[in-house]
């Protein structure tokens, strides 16, 4: 009974941060929409309110800031162009900003004949790594409940879960980067979102 | 749902199939709105994890970005769709919403101090607009449908709590504003944060209880 969590008492904390993610993201759907009527000061807000996340995924994938500096002025050309073709019915805002940014990125790597391919280091997997209740209970109050709940995965299952949000890493790309068979990482790879899924819900 | 799925729609929102394996889905998720859902529920959970890696671009990124502003390329038809699939519904969902609101009454009741109602403008990408109010001392809904195609089947109502699985409140008019008593079992399900979601079921709605077609309008539950 995941909707009991609002009322019982503990959630509080969750509730109040998913209202205001709420918030945000009405604000961001309608700046963009602006945006796409050709509002720039619309497209100053958007920049104000998401540049500083989209920089730090521009320089997951390039670490040196005056290429991530160029990735992220791309990315906003390109919301300045393509900001009516969002479709918030689709994605969240942010979802679409971060995949966008990230996109650019890639192209970037790829026009210099190059890839994301710095190499995974993967441990044995640990046998029994079931997040317990009480990191469980804690990431629920969290703010960033999403962050808390990684924190409750094996080391090296929270790395394939951010390699594959941050860098757009297939099964195939990360399969390839920790040198490890495919079927071995789908496997873990699920098992993570599984018990991902049993912490934030 | 099945957990098979539920990773599916966790593995399409994270990014990690190939390009075939996430046509499929994609495919899927047009007219399996269980799946679009979860697909939606991911993502939602994943977004927030941008935060960790949030760093304040240098000052003059902005200023160069400024400088090089060509036109944007967003047609007048995109501008027309926009206002037609999400400005124009919002503003008649509201106008509806106050006109379910406040709707006289043939006998005037004197009510007494009655809790905050809550109401729902639901909308869809093909113009569909609804409108929801729900009394929670009474446990009755107001559905109001403005634009609503249900094709030959029937439009069948669900309530989604945050982060859960759909429930139907049953089988609404397409074109008449009508009262449903939502059964004593579900209230609780009835609160801020919950998504209403009209689907396009065969006649007679979905057979297992569980949502077959597609949504054609969706909303959240906001207090007035």
């Amino acid at each position: 009974m995941h909707w009991r969590r609002r009322s019982d008492g503990h959630g509080r904390g969750a509730g109040l941060s998913s209202d205001v993610a709420s918030v945000e993201r009405a604000a961001l759907v309608a700046a963009l929409k602006r945006v796409a009527a050709g509002d720039r000061a619309a497209f100053q807000d958007v920049y104000r309110r998401t540049s500083a996340k989209l920089y730090g995924v521009a320089l997951r994938i390039f670490p040196d800031g005056d290429e991530a500096e160029d990735v992220l002025q791309d990315a906003f050309i390109n919301v300045w162009q393509k900001a009516g073709s969002f479709d918030p019915a689709r994605a969240s805002p942010i979802t679409w900003l971060v995949a966008l940014t990230r996109n650019r990125a890639i192209d970037r790597l790829r026009s210099k004949g190059k890839r994301v391919m710095a190499p995974i280091e993967l441990a044995e997997e640990v046998a029994d790594d079931r997040p317990d209740a009480e990191q469980c209970l804690i990431a629920h109050q969290s703010d960033a409940r999403i962050t808390a709940c990684i924190e409750t995965l094996a080391k090296d299952d929270a790395t394939l879960i951010r390699t594959a949000f941050f860098d757009g890493a297939t099964y195939a790309d990360i399969a390839e980067r920790a040198n490890t068979p495919l079927g071995t990482i789908k496997s873990r790879v699920r098992r993570a979102l599984m018990k991902l899924k049993a912490c934030l819900a | 749902m099945t957990d098979e799925d539920d990773i599916l729609a966790a593995e399409f929102a994270l990014g990690l199939l190939d390009e075939a394996e996430a046509a499929a889905v994609q495919a899927r998720a047009r007219t399996d709105s269980v799946l679009s859902l979860r697909i939606a529920w991911w993502r939602d959970q994943l977004a927030p994890l941008v935060s960790e890696v949030e760093t304040p671009p240098p000052v003059g990124v902005w200023q160069r970005i400024e400088g090089q502003l060509p036109g944007n390329d967003n047609s007048q038809s995109m501008m027309q769709r926009w206002r037609a699939t999400a400005v124009a519904s919002m503003s008649v969902a509201a106008a509806l919403l106050a006109f379910v609101a406040f709707r006289p009454d043939p006998v005037p009741v004197i009510t007494p101090a009655a809790p905050t109602p809550m109401m729902a403008a639901l909308s869809g990408e093909k113009g569909a607009v609804v409108a929801v109010s729900y009394d929670a001392t009474s446990g009755k809904l107001v559905v109001a449908p403005t634009v609503l195609d249900p094709g030959k089947g029937d439009a069948e109502l669900w309530i989604i709590p945050d982060g859960g699985k759909p429930v139907s409140l049953g089988i609404v008019d397409a074109k008449n504003i009508e009262d449903h008593m939502v059964p004593e079992g579900k209230r609780a399900m009835l609160i801020p944060g919950a998504t209403f979601a009209v689907t396009q079921e065969v006649k007679g709605g979905s057979p297992d209880g569980n949502p077959k077609g597609p949504i054609v309008a969706a909303g959240k539950i906001i207090r007035t």
